[in-house]
């Protein structure tokens, strides 16, 4: 933490349609960023997790994953001192009050800002 | 009854009292001033007794006194008179005669003892009824109402004595004279003690202003007619103008007909009023009737003593049996607590502004089950402006307000839709521009990735988005491909029934779209021998994978292509990723080959 720049950040995305997850994993890499992996569920995501986070430093969740709500991972990242943000078309009302400080990119959006709101979730 | 005429009625009551003391008075100041005239009226005439005049102006003050609700001054001065009364009567009793007048007359105010007046018995029982009525008046207004009725039948079977000359009748046998000055004083105070409490007993029926109150008065005032039809009817007799039994007719026919009339009217008013009850019972059946068929209920709150009065309709809304024992509390207390604070502020400001009542909240019935209530309602107010009540209905929404819930999840789900869809265009332009080798390959790209997503969702919401057929989608997304003119088919399909979640729907349709493409372009379906084989299955090996073969033959010779495009990405990393599985494309030199091996789960399940 504490990063200025997001060049190598390793990243984790959780998105369950495979063509906004190709999006977003071809912004990462154009803004530097080393995608460790691209989940779709929340029991993959908290797989994956675990209990160390496996070297993951920041992530961007999609809030409805086909039905299902990714608070559960995000609750896991909070524990483990991980940034994220939350990216969902419903805006900041069908977030959870809990991640009421939490920054959210609304969908669609572009390249400019997920490096703004990753930048400013890193720091 | 409204409070002027209270005020009025009570102001009529302290007239007569005033009138019946001035009598006695004046009749007393004649004892003190030894001038007979001022208790006989005539000389001659039988005068009213010293002590009939303290017991009249003692009473006197006592109804006064009622009037204004002096209780401790009413029982003091009542039982003044009734202790004279009944000393007069003890006298009776024991000699035969008031001699307690005459001593106190010949000895106090030293009156000649043939001047001065005695109480009769009549006198004495009149004043102790009219004593014990003004002390029975508050706490039994029925007993003083007979008392003060059978003292105004003593002193008026006196008056209409004088009034007919007929001295049998202010002189009984047995009784001593009743005096003029005497009979008239007790009538008019008998009066007042009725009407001291214009609310309660017979004043309130007689001075009632609803129609019962007018036919009373109506009636009471028909009195008067065998009374003046009587005297007339006496001085023709004393004249020997007419005998006894023609008198005794003429009186009759002048009674029996003015009072068939008024059996007559009152009978109509009766009859009006009875037929307008009738109607007003069939309004509130109607009313009721309504009530029950649009399921709302009735409510009525007394807002000084907080009470409820609740129709059955109403209760059971709540939960409560229709013929349970309920109070306020049982159904305040089903409210959601989350939904007092708002209800408590809404009632308050309907009372303060005099404005309508609505508000919905939410209860808990007795049964578990949750429901939403809509309340209606109006207070009213009394002359001073102060609320007295709040009335109105209730009604069970609890179906709209779950159809509203239902609406808003569809509205967010469909703006999340939305959202995802313009950010998978947003994915299918970007990813396509970076591919593109001129704009107007860009433009014929995008629209043909366009035209495959759009045909998904007409597909997704064929089936109200929960999910399609894999058959489906293969057969729309090589719609374009496959000739229709009966020849041999150039697409072969076989596989079991599979089943595709709405998001694996999509990409899988995107999927088969480039494959379709590519093959159009560069593969079988580039020439005319060309052919695609799709099959899929249970994988031997692990029946919870199902393997599906894209196989093209009869191309052109295959190439390795020279960058990877798109589609490959699309195949081998979104969809790969997508359904958990794996996806390998071959660039065989007979046609390009591509495996999929996916898990069985919700997102792709086998289906019957």
């Amino acid at each position: 933490m504490g990063r200025t720049s997001l060049h190598g950040l390793r990243m984790l995305i959780v998105e369950d349609e495979a063509m906004v997850a190709m999006l977003v994993e071809d912004m990462l890499s154009d803004l530097g960023c080393e995608v460790v992996d691209i989940v779709a569920s929340v029991e993959q995501g908290l797989l994956l997790l675990a209990t160390t986070g496996n070297g993951i430093e920041a992530a961007i969740l999609d809030v409805n994953l086909g039905g299902e709500k990714v608070f559960p991972i995000a609750d896991a990242l909070v524990k483990l001192g991980i940034p994220f943000v939350f990216a969902t078309g419903y805006g900041r009302a069908g977030i959870e009050p809990r991640f009421s400080d939490r920054l959210v990119l609304a969908k669609p959006f572009g390249q400019a800002a997920v490096a703004a709101l990753l930048t400013e979730a890193v720091a | 009854m409204s409070r002027a005429r209270i005020k009025r009625v009570r102001g009529v009551a302290r007239t007569l009292s005033v009138a019946a003391f001035v009598i006695a008075g004046t009749a007393f100041l004649g004892y003190i001033l030894r001038n007979p005239l001022l208790f006989q009226l005539r000389p001659g005439l039988r005068g009213m007794s010293p002590l009939t005049a303290l017991g009249l102006a003692s009473t006197a003050f006592a109804v006064l006194a009622s009037s204004w609700r002096r209780e401790r001054f009413v029982q003091a001065t009542a039982a003044v008179a009734a202790i004279i009364s009944i000393l007069t009567l003890a006298c009776h009793a024991l000699v035969g005669t008031d001699i307690i007048s005459l001593a106190v007359g010949a000895a106090i105010f030293g009156v000649p003892v043939e001047e001065i007046g005695r109480t009769s018995v009549a006198t004495g029982a009149s004043l102790i009824f009219l004593a014990s009525a003004a002390i029975f008046r508050r706490k039994r207004p029925f007993a003083a109402d007979v008392l003060s009725g059978l003292s105004l039948v003593v002193s008026g079977v006196a008056l209409l004595g004088y009034l007919y000359g007929v001295a049998d009748l202010y002189a009984l046998p047995m009784f001593n004279s009743m005096g003029l000055n005497t009979a008239v004083a007790l009538t008019i105070l008998a009066i007042a003690e009725i009407l001291v409490e214009p609310q309660v007993g017979w004043a309130g029926i007689i001075v009632s202003d609803e129609t019962g109150g007018g036919a009373t008065r109506r009636q009471l005032s028909f009195i008067a007619v065998p009374v003046v039809a009587g005297w007339f009817l006496v001085q023709a007799t004393n004249a020997a103008q007419l005998g006894a039994g023609a008198a005794m007719a003429l009186l009759v026919i002048t009674t029996v007909v003015p009072l068939a009339m008024l059996i007559l009217r009152d009978g109509r008013v009766l009859t009006d009023l009875s037929r307008r009850r009738v109607e007003l019972q069939q309004t509130e059946q109607e009313l009721a009737f309504a009530l029950k068929a649009g399921r709302l209920g009735s409510w009525e709150v007394d807002l000084v003593h907080n009470t409820l009065i609740a129709s059955a309709i109403c209760r059971e809304v709540f939960g409560l049996a229709p013929d349970a024992p309920y109070e306020y509390g049982d159904l305040v207390h089903r409210i959601d607590p989350r939904d007092m604070p708002r209800r408590q502020a809404e009632i308050e400001r309907a009372i303060r502004e005099r404005s309508d009542l609505e508000i919905e909240y939410r209860i808990l019935r007795p049964d578990g089950e949750n429901a939403w209530i809509l309340i209606r309602g109006k207070a009213a107010y009394d002359d001073a402006g102060k609320p007295t009540r709040l009335a109105g209905v209730s009604l069970d929404v609890t179906g709209r307000k779950r159809a509203e819930e239902r609406q808003r999840l569809l509205l967010d789900e469909l703006n999340h839709r939305v959202k995802n869809t313009l950010a998978t265009v947003q994915s299918i332009s970007v990813q396509t521009r970076r591919t593109a080798e001129s704009p107007a390959a860009f433009v014929a790209a995008l629209e043909g990735r366009l035209a495959a997503l759009s045909g998904a969702h007409d597909l997704l919401t064929g089936s109200s988005w929960d999910g399609v057929r894999l058959s489906d989608v293969i057969a729309l997304t090589l719609a374009p491909y496959v000739t229709l003119d009966g020849a041999e088919p150039r697409v072969t399909t076989r596989g079991p029934s599979l089943r595709l979640d709405p998001n694996a729907a999509v990409t899988m349709s995107m999927a088969f779209h480039e494959l379709a493409t590519n093959a159009a372009k560069y593969g079988a379906l580039s020439s005319e021998e060309g052919s695609i084989i799709i099959e899929w299955g249970r994988t031997a090996s692990d029946p919870l994978f199902i393997e599906l073969t894209w196989r093209e033959a009869g191309g052109p010779l295959v190439a390795l292509p020279k960058k990877r495009g798109f589609g490959s990405k699309l195949l081998q990393q979104g969809l790969a990723r997508e359904m958990n599985g794996s996806v390998t494309l071959e660039f065989e030199p007979e046609g390009v080959r591509c495996i999929m091996r996916f898990p069985l789960s919700t997102k792709l399940e086998l289906v019957d």
